[in-house]
C-alpha cells in the first residue's frame, strides 16, 4: 500500500511537473513570437517616423480636434499642475475637460480660484447615463478658453469619464489620468494612426515610470532610473508589457488593453457602445474589448493600434503594499472583463481576438500565476522530497527563470535600440541587472498578488484600494 | 565610440564638401538674372560644375564614394536653405552629378522606405525629369510612397499639377490630405481652379478633400460650382460642402443652406445650422428658430449657436425661446444667450421680442 502511495504521488508530481514545463515552454514560445512581431512593428514605426514631420500635423486645419478627459477625485494638491500641463500640450485644436468626481477635498474650489472659472448655463446632454452634473464651468481668462471644468456627484472614474464624453465636443477623446504627465508631442503622435488609416477606432500610447526622473513645471526634463528597487522593477515590467507585448498585439489587431492613463478613441464609437462600464475595476480594458466586439459583430472594418513613442509618464507605487493593491485591482479587472466577454473565447466569429488574444489573456495572463505558483510548489517540494529528479528540476528552472530573464533582457535591449530613453550608461547596466534579479523573488510576489485577486473577486471586492502616491518631485 | 568616430569622419567630409560647393553656388556670373535668359544662365554653370568635380576627384579612388555621398547629403541639406537663383544652381548640380537618374532608379527598389526616400529626394532635387517616374509611384501600394510622390510632384511642377494628381489618385488617407494641403494652400487663389476641376474625380474622398480645401481657401469664386455640385454627391461630401459654404460666407449660399435646414438627415441639418451660424444672416433666423423649437437636442444646440451669431434678430429669437414653456428649448436659449454675453434679466425692448 505504502509503495502504491509513493508511486502514485510520484506519478502525479512528475506529470504535473511535465505539464508545467510544457506550459512554460509554450508561454515562452508565444512570448518570443510576440517579441518578434513587436520588433518588426517597432522597426516599421521608426521607418515611417522618418517620413513624418509632426509640425505639419500641428499646423493643419485638417487635423482632427481632440477632447482631453481628465477625471479627478481628491486631487486638490496636484490639479493645478495637471491642468496647466494639459493646456500646454502641442496640438492645434484641443479642449481639456476636467471632471471633478465629487471630490471631498478642495479640488473644485482650488481650480475655480486658479483659473478664474465661472459657472455657465451650458446644457448637459446625458447621451450616456451618468450621476448628476452639478455645474459646468469655464474660465474668464482667454488663455484658458479651451478649459471646461465639470463638477459632478461622485460616481467613480468610469462615470466621470462618461460625463467627460457627454460634455466633449470633438470627434476624438483622449482619456488620461489627471495625475499623469503627457509629453508635449504625445497627442500629436498618438493621433497619427487616425490620420494614417480611417479604420482606426482607438490608439494606446506607452506609459513610462516617472519615479526618479527630474520633473519641472509639469514636464519630465531629465529621465533617470529611480534609486528604489520597486519602481525600477516596474520599469522592466512596463517595457515587457508595452514594447514587447502591446506593440505586437497592435500589429495583429488583437490589442485588448489601452491603459486608462493614456488612450485616444473615436467618440462616435464610444458613444455607440455606451461608454465606460462603471461596475468594473477594469473599465479601460472592458471598453476596448466591447469596441472590438461591436465592430466584429457588426462587420465594421476597424483597427485598434498601439504607438510606442508618445509618452505618458506616471508615478509607480514605491512600496510593496501599494503595488500589491494595484496588481490585485488589475487582475480583478482582467478577470471581470474576461468573464463579461467569455463568449469570445475560441469563437471564430471574433477572429484574432477570439482565437488568439482572449485565449492568451485567459490561459497565460489570468490563469498563468496559478499554474506558475503550483509549479513552484510541486517541483520545489517534489525535488526536496526526492520525488522529482534533478533533470526535471533543472529543466523547470531553465524554462521558468532563464527564459524569463532572456525575455526581460530582450525587452530592455529593444528599448535601448529603438527609443533609448535612459541616456545614462549606469541606468542601462542597472536595468539589465534588474532584468535578471526580478526573476528571483519579485516575480513570485506578483504571482501571489494575482492569485489573491481571485479570492478578492470571489468575495465581491470592488474597491480600487487606496493608491498612496508620493507625488512628483519638483 | 564607433558611432562617434563615424560621425566625426562624416562631419569632416561634409565640411570640405560644403566649402567646395560654396564656390559653385555663390560665384558671380556674367548672366546673373536667370529669369531673362534661363538657357544662358544654365550654360554658364558648366565650368563651375567641372571645377567642382575636379575638386571632389582629388581624393584617392577609395574615398570617392564617401565624397560623393557627402556631396549628395550636403546638397540635399542645402535645398531647404537656398532659394531663387542659387536653388537653380543646386538643381543643375543634382543633374550634373547624376543624382537625379540615380534617384529615379531607387523608385523601383523593393523596399518601400527606399522608394519613399527616393520620392522625397526627387522633390528636393526639383528636377522635372523625375515627374513621369513619380507619377507611377502614385499607384504604389505603400501610403508613404504615394504621399512622398505626390508631394514631390507638387514641389517640382507647382499649382498646375494639383488637378492631375488629384484626378489620378484613387484614395487619400487623412495624413496624405494633411501633407498635401500644406502645399496646396500655399498657392492661395491660384489653387481654386484645379481644386474645382478635382471635384470631377469619381472618388468621394478626393471630392471631399477638394471641397475642404476650397472651404479653407474661402475664395467665393468656387461658390457657384459648390452650389451646383452639392446635390449630386454623397452625404459625406455634402457635409463638407455645407461647412465649406459657411466658411466662404457668400449670400448666394443662403437658399441652399435653408433647404438643407429642412433635410431629413439629422447630420446635414446640424451642418446646415453651423453653416448658417458662420454666415450670420438674419434671413435664416426664422428657419433656425423653428429648428431650435422642434428639432432634436443635437440640432437644437447647433441652431442655438447659429442664432447667437445671427445678430440682433438671432438674439431676439433666443430671448423669445426662453418663454415658450419648453424646458430643453429654454436651457439651450439660456446657454447661448449667456455665451453671447446677454443679460437675460435685463428689461426687454418695448413691444417684447416678437419675431
Amino acid at each position: 500500500m505504502m509503495d502504491f502511495m509513493l508511486w502514485f504521488s510520484d506519478s502525479i508530481v512528475n506529470t504535473y511537473a511535465a505539464f508545467i514545463i510544457g506550459f512554460f515552454i509554450f508561454v515562452n514560445v508565444f512570448y518570443f513570437s510576440m517579441y518578434t512581431i513587436s520588433f518588426g512593428a517597432i522597426l516599421t514605426y521608426l521607418r515611417r517616423h522618418m517620413f513624418c514631420d509632426y509640425r505639419v500635423i500641428m499646423q493643419s486645419e485638417l487635423t482632427p480636434a481632440v477632447s482631453i478627459l481628465a477625471p479627478a477625485y481628491n486631487e486638490a494638491a496636484t490639479c493645478i499642475e495637471s491642468v496647466n500641463s494639459l493646456m500646454k500640450l502641442n496640438y492645434p485644436t484641443a479642449e481639456v475637460v476636467f471632471i471633478n468626481d465629487g471630490s471631498k477635498d478642495d479640488t473644485l474650489n482650488v481650480i475655480i480660484r486658479e483659473f478664474d472659472l465661472v459657472k455657465t448655463e451650458r446644457v448637459y446632454v446625458p447621451i450616456i447615463a451618468t450621476k448628476p452634473v452639478r455645474g459646468i464651468y469655464v474660465s474668464r481668462k482667454p488663455e484658458y478658453k479651451n478649459l471646461i471644468v465639470v463638477d459632478k456627484q461622485n460616481g467613480g472614474k468610469a462615470d466621470a469619464l462618461n460625463v467627460g464624453i457627454n460634455v466633449s465636443r470633438y470627434e476624438l477623446i483622449c482619456a488620461i489620468d489627471a495625475d499623469s504627465i503627457l509629453e508635449d508631442d504625445a497627442l500629436i503622435k498618438v493621433v497619427k494612426p487616425f490620420l494614417d488609416d480611417s479604420r482606426v477606432v482607438a490608439v494606446g500610447g506607452i506609459v513610462r515610470i516617472a519615479n526618479g526622473c527630474k520633473i519641472e513645471r509639469g514636464r519630465v526634463t531629465d529621465v533617470r532610473l529611480s534609486n528604489k528597487l520597486i519602481p525600477s522593477f516596474q520599469v522592466i515590467e512596463y517595457y515587457r508589457a508595452y514594447l514587447s507585448g502591446r506593440m505586437g498585439w497592435g500589429a495583429i489587431n488583437g490589442l485588448l488593453i489601452i491603459s486608462g492613463a493614456f488612450g485616444l478613441f473615436k467618440r462616435d464609437l464610444v458613444l455607440t457602445v455606451g461608454g465606460y462600464k462603471h461596475d468594473t475595476v477594469g473599465e479601460d480594458m472592458e471598453l476596448v474589448v466591447r469596441m472590438h466586439r461591436h465592430c466584429l459583430e457588426n462587420d465594421i472594418p476597424y483597427r485598434v493600434e498601439f504607438v510606442p513613442d508618445p509618452v505618458c509618464w506616471t508615478e509607480a507605487p514605491e512600496t510593496l503594499k501599494v503595488l500589491g493593491r494595484q496588481r490585485n485591482r488589475w487582475h480583478r479587472g482582467l478577470l471581470d472583463t474576461l468573464l463579461i466577454h467569455k463568449k469570445m473565447l475560441f469563437n471564430k466569429r471574433y477572429k484574432v481576438l477570439g482565437m488568439v488574444s482572449v485565449p492568451y489573456f485567459v490561459f497565460i495572463e489570468l490563469l498563468g500565476p496559478v499554474i506558475e505558483a503550483m509549479g513552484y510548489i510541486a517541483v520545489g517540494f517534489g525535488y526536496y522530497l526526492g520525488i522529482v529528479n534533478l533533470e526535471i528540476f533543472l529543466l523547470f528552472f531553465i524554462v521558468s527563470v532563464i527564459y524569463g530573464v532572456m525575455f526581460s533582457v530582450s525587452s530592455v535591449i529593444l528599448e535601448e535600440i529603438s527609443f533609448h530613453r535612459y541616456p545614462r550608461a549606469r541606468d542601462l547596466v542597472k536595468l539589465l541587472l534588474l532584468a535578471v534579479v526580478e526573476n528571483f523573488g519579485y516575480r513570485q510576489i506578483t504571482v501571489w498578488w494575482r492569485i489573491k485577486a481571485f479570492w478578492d473577486y470571489a468575495r465581491g471586492v470592488q474597491s480600487w484600494g487606496v493608491m498612496t502616491r508620493v507625488g512628483f518631485k519638483k | 565610440m564607433r558611432e562617434s568616430t563615424i560621425e566625426s569622419t562624416r562631419d569632416s567630409y561634409d565640411s570640405r564638401t560644403r566649402q567646395a560647393l560654396n564656390v559653385y553656388l555663390f560665384s558671380d556670373l556674367p548672366v546673373a538674372d536667370h529669369t531673362e535668359d534661363r538657357q544662358a544662365f544654365i550654360a554658364q554653370l558648366q565650368p563651375l560644375l567641372i571645377a567642382l568635380k575636379i575638386e571632389l576627384d582629388i581624393d584617392p579612388q577609395a574615398r570617392r564614394n564617401s565624397r560623393r555621398r557627402s556631396l549628395k547629403r550636403v546638397m540635399l541639406q542645402l535645398t531647404s536653405e537656398v532659394i531663387g537663383e542659387t536653388r537653380i544652381r543646386l538643381t543643375r548640380a543634382f543633374e550634373y552629378f547624376d543624382f537625379v537618374s540615380e534617384n529615379v532608379e531607387s523608385l523601383d527598389d523593393n523596399r518601400w522606405w527606399t522608394r519613399a526616400k527616393g520620392c522625397k529626394n526627387a522633390g528636393l532635387m526639383l528636377h522635372e525629369a523625375a515627374l513621369p517616374y513619380l507619377e507611377r509611384c502614385l499607384d504604389d501600394e505603400n501610403d508613404d510612397v504615394r504621399i512622398e510622390a505626390a508631394q514631390a510632384m507638387l514641389d517640382i511642377a507647382g499649382v498646375d499639377i494639383i488637378a492631375p494628381i488629384l484626378m489620378r489618385l484613387q484614395g487619400m488617407s487623412v495624413w496624405m490630405q494633411v501633407r498635401l494641403s500644406r502645399s496646396i494652400l500655399r498657392y492661395g487663389e491660384h489653387a481654386v481652379e484645379p481644386l474645382v476641376a478635382a471635384l470631377r474625380s469619381e472618388y468621394p474622398v478626393i471630392q471631399g478633400f477638394a471641397v475642404e480645401m476650397l472651404g479653407i481657401l474661402g475664395d467665393v469664386k468656387a461658390v457657384p460650382t459648390l452650389l451646383e455640385y452639392i446635390d449630386y454627391t454623397v452625404p459625406e461630401v455634402k457635409h463638407k460642402s455645407l461647412i465649406a459654404l459657411g466658411k466662404m460666407g457668400d449670400d448666394r449660399s443662403i437658399p441652399v443652406i435653408r433647404r438643407f435646414l429642412e433635410s431629413a438627415d439629422e447630420r446635414l441639418r446640424t451642418d446646415a445650422a453651423r453653416s448658417a451660424g458662420a454666415l450670420s444672416s438674419p434671413s435664416l433666423v426664422y428657419s433656425l428658430h423653428w429648428m431650435l423649437v422642434k428639432d432634436t437636442m443635437i440640432v437644437k444646440l447647433a441652431a442655438g449657436e447659429a442664432l447667437s451669431r445671427s445678430g440682433e434678430m438671432g438674439i431676439k429669437s433666443l430671448r423669445y425661446a426662453l418663454d415658450l414653456g419648453n424646458e430643453d428649448v429654454r436651457k439651450v436659449a439660456l446657454q447661448f444667450l449667456h455665451e453671447a454675453g446677454v443679460d437675460v434679466h435685463a428689461p426687454r425692448a418695448e413691444g417684447g421680442d416678437v419675431l
